[in-house]
């Protein structure tokens, strides 16, 4: 309750810096757009030359690529920060201020920032979701509603638990965004059906690094292509695992941590 | 008068090369980020290959506008090397330094900011040719003749794409340079570079080749200098412009180095104006 | 309130090669070397109590520090604040202790001065009462209410001192940690926080662990001292004793122009006193004198100085704490 009281005077103070640089804003907001129309374009251009990609049509890749934006837009939205313990808060020994404090670290790490350019990624990702069902004539009842929910919810822990994962490494490292920048990047792989992959890469993002249960089996499901307990089911199981793994790689690294010199 | 000139030349080489020095060390002593990158490069290079696969065993054609799927294997390969090569992120640079104050430590210097910008571009360059393009590129040649019988192409081939290499490096520091301007006009530098990043991907043709554009935007493309930063110098490399053709592109980069330059002196005088009006 | 106990800290750091081919070196080798920075400290400290501990640059007093708040877990050895691990309930002992460190700011950058005290205010906890009363006290100690709506980017060093103290004693701390908290102030600035490190701990008992190279903070705020020096302790005890036993002792530095002459001088044959109380270092054509002001003055030193050689620039120095710091570590005095 007091953490939630709390997030919300971080979130208040954020949001009234950020109404001083509304450019600033909509600059962000637009530049997150920009990103995610350029993956769009190219699956147009490529959709002129062929009739379906490995059995998917065109409305459901886009579905799946609106879809894999989700998770990730929220994850982004809230915990962006962490990528600033992987880049420099332990190397300068900024993590003290949040070990003077009587608040889990974890938390004060989180609420330092609220990054609002992901909604941008949020509404690309809403906007392809809806149109291409829209087009699928997918009709999403109410048991699924829910299911998509929690989907995206597990999605973003999952999301978040990785980052959170190699972030932490910098504890023993110093720095560890080179390694956060690898494990995000293999993120863009679930944009697209696993099946184009080769047995290789599909079981890296099946089972290494996850991201195929972020975006692409999570949306096959919905598409009618998967049952329920093998995609969202094994989805909710994953967030779990691999937060509870983060979370004690985080917690096992503040014992370690040392500060910097001065 | 000839000699005078060499050595003024050879003088601000000396001048400026340490800038050039001090990014290569700065880029080498983050060796952990180092390997990563490298090997984030690769994933990127792979994601698009498998995309490509996929593609070609969908269409049920052997050749998609005018590329079989081992031109276009070539054109992912080369147009991620060149895209590292060309794009040094001149204008982040300035973003920082108007940012944290320091551009004006560089007006007072005795030295042509944009040369020093130059030489640090140049060095951030070197580092990415030894590490990781070069490997990236040796692999893949190795790795395409084990699989595919393909040779590399032909030395003079190779010479000519470096030469419009290096000038699509020009382009792209100028046109930098010409963005990094606006720094000294709006505080949010990192927003508009993204957007930058994601529609020069596209139009330099490094996400995809620029024959698949439709024809207006083609003909539109023509009049931008966006699509000789890239896509020019890999079909040179690819075999598919030589000749006169080639020559005709090497002109027509010419042309936008010497327009980018004088386009960056003008912006680069009123900017500092700007900045010396309200006070940096 | 503070028990430490063999408490030690290892760090252990990668080897760096010089240059650029060090650098290129670097890419492929790694070698650990390993540096106590706190080696086997032990001290009590009671309730009410100030106490400054003092060392030369890099002796470890921030790290010790660090570790009685938790930051950092010691290698070996422990510590309890008020019962409490620190490095093993990081929370409930951040509760209950308040840290300033000089060099780095804790307040939050972007923000009005007061919003950073409404923070805190949920963060610890305070209620709404409690918080007034504080509020009006560390306005009336520090002065806040001058910058208060301020932003913290804007505010000067002192003004942000001040506001870091300020808020590392909203939530009313049982033990308050400062390092270094008059680091790069001027004298007024000075004044008014030592006044109001004071205040606090006459009026709340609060219990004060401070690191300073002023001497005039430890002069003025505490009553017991501990200096350490390469990690070791080497005094704990009253300030008093200290200062009857080395305040005295000043450095005079004088260049010439060329010192041959003086190089022939026995300075302490001339005047009859022993090494400790007079000690000539000679480096090149600086001349560096240790003295002892109770038992020669400066300008008998400088003129012997002067019938020797052309003088081209002379200094004296007191013996600051480092100096003090080091002649204990030599003598071993207690
Ligand atoms: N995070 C760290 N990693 C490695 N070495 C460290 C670290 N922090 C401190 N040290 C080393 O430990 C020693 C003690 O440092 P510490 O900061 O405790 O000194 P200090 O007494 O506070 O000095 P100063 O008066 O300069 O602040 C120094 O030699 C320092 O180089
Ligand atoms: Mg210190």
């Amino acid at each position: 309750m007091r953490y939630i009281r709390l997030y919300k005077v971080f979130l208040l103070q954020y949001l009234k810096a950020l109404m001083q640089s509304k450019v600033d804003f909509f600059v962000g907001l637009i530049a997150f757009f920009f990103t995610q129309l350029a993956g769009i374009v190219f699956l147009y251009l490529i959709f002129e030359h062929i009739p379906n990609l490995n059995g998917w049509s065109f409305e459901q890749l886009l579905f799946i690529y609106g879809f894999a934006q989700l998770p990730r837009g929220i994850d982004h939205l809230f915990t962006d920060y962490i990528w600033m313990l992987a880049m420099r808060m332990v190397i300068r020994g900024e993590f003290d201020k949040y070990l003077l404090r009587p608040i889990n670290p974890l938390f004060q790490l989180i609420a330092e920032r609220f990054q609002p350019d992901a909604i941008g990624e949020i509404l690309v990702g809403m906007i392809l979701v809806v149109t291409s069902c829209v087009k699928m004539e997918i009709k999403i009842g109410f048991f699924n509603s829910i299911v998509f929910v929690v989907s995206i919810v597990a999605g973003a822990i999952i999301y978040t638990a990785i980052k959170l994962f190699f972030a932490s490494i910098a504890f023993w490292t110093k720095d560890s965004i080179g390694l956060l920048q690898l494990v995000y990047e293999t993120a863009d792989f679930a944009k697209y059906p696993v099946s184009i992959y080769d047995k290789k890469v599909r079981f890296i993002l099946s089972y290494i690094f996850p991201f195929a249960f972020v975006a692409f089996y999570p949306a096959s499901y919905f598409i009618g292509k998967a049952k329920l307990l093998t995609t969202v089911g094994i989805e909710v199981l994953i967030a779990i695992i691999t937060i509870t793994i983060a979370y004690a790689t985080f917690n096992k690294g503040l014992t370690i941590y040392e500060s910097a010199g001065n | 008068m000839d000699t005078q000139k060499k050595s003024s030349l050879r003088q601000k080489f000396k001048i400026y090369w340490p800038f050039a020095v001090s990014e290569i060390q700065g880029a080498l002593s983050y060796r952990g980020r180092f390997y990563f990158f490298i090997l984030a490069r690769l994933f990127n290079i792979f994601i698009t290959y498998f995309l490509w696969k996929a593609i070609f065993a969908s269409s049920g054609q052997e050749i998609i506008n005018g590329f079989t799927f081992n031109n276009m294997v070539g054109y992912i390969f080369i147009s991620y090397i060149a895209a590292d090569l060309i794009n040094s992120g001149a204008s982040r640079y300035i973003g920082y330094e108007v940012v944290d104050g320091s551009i004006a430590i560089n007006l007072i210097r005795p030295i042509n900011y944009r040369i020093r910008l130059f030489f640090t571009s140049l060095g951030n360059i070197i580092c990415r040719l030894i590490m990781p393009t070069l490997p990236i590129w040796i692999c893949y040649t190795i790795i395409r003749y084990i699989y595919a019988q393909e040779l590399p192409p032909a030395f003079s081939t190779i010479i000519q794409f470096f030469f419009s290499l290096i000038l699509s490096f020009l382009i792209m520091f100028l046109f930098e340079f010409c963005f990094g301007m606006l720094s000294f006009y709006t505080t949010y530098i990192w927003g508009l570079n993204v957007v930058k990043y994601s529609v020069l991907r596209f139009f330099t043709g490094e996400l995809i080749p620029i024959t698949f554009f439709p024809t207006v935007i083609r003909k539109a493309l023509r009049f931008m200098p966006f699509s000789l930063m890239n896509y020019t110098p890999v079909m040179v490399y690819l075999g598919k412009i030589s000749g006169a053709e080639y020559w005709k592109s090497i002109a027509n980069q010419v042309l936008w180095v010497v327009l980018l330059y004088f386009l960056g002196s003008f912006l680069w005088s009123r900017a500092i104006k700007r900045l010396t009006i309200l006070g940096g | 309130m503070i028990v430490v106990e063999n408490l030690t800290k290892e760090f252990k750091s990668f080897k760096k090669y010089p240059g650029f081919k060090g650098t290129v070196k670097g890419l492929f080798t790694r070698e650990v070397v390993g540096k106590k920075a706190v080696d086997d400290i032990s001290f009590r400290i009671g309730e009410g109590e100030i106490v400054g501990y003092i060392g030369s640059n890099g002796a470890g007093k921030s790290t010790t520090i660090k570790m009685m708040t938790g930051i950092l877990v010691p290698t070996s050895g422990r510590c309890v604040v008020n019962g409490i691990i620190p490095y093993e309930k990081r929370m409930e002992n951040a509760q209950q202790i308040g840290a300033v460190f000089g060099q780095r700011t804790q307040l939050w950058w972007d923000l009005p001065l007061t919003e950073t005290f409404s923070i805190l205010k949920e963060i610890y906890n305070v209620s709404d009462k409690d918080f007034k009363n504080r509020m009006d006290f560390l306005d009336q100690v520090l002065n806040l209410s001058e910058f208060i709506n301020n932003t913290v980017r804007t505010l000067s060093l002192g003004q942000r001192m001040r506001a870091d103290l300020g808020a590392a004693l909203l939530h009313n701390p049982k033990v308050l940690y400062l390092d270094e908290p008059t680091i790069g102030l001027d004298v007024v600035v000075k004044e008014n926080i030592r006044l109001a490190i004071k205040e606090i701990n006459k009026e709340y008992k609060t219990t004060v662990v401070l690191t300073t190279h002023d001497l005039g903070d430890i002069e003025e705020l505490c009553n017991r001292i501990i200096i350490i020096d390469a990690g070791k302790k080497v005094y704990d005890g009253g300030l008093k004793n200290i200062r009857d036993t080395h305040g005295y002792m000043r450095i005079i530095d004088i260049d010439v122009k060329n010192a041959d002459q003086i190089k022939d001088i026995d300075f302490n044959a001339r005047f009859n006193l022993l090494t400790e109380d007079l000690k000539v270092n000679i480096n090149g054509n600086s001349i560096s004198v240790n003295f002892n002001r109770n038992r020669i003055s400066a300008s008998e030193i400088a003129s012997l100085v002067m019938e020797n050689a052309t003088v081209r620039d002379m200094s004296i120095k007191d013996t600051d704490i480092n100096q003090i710091v080091k002649k204990i570590y030599k003598n071993g005095v207690n």
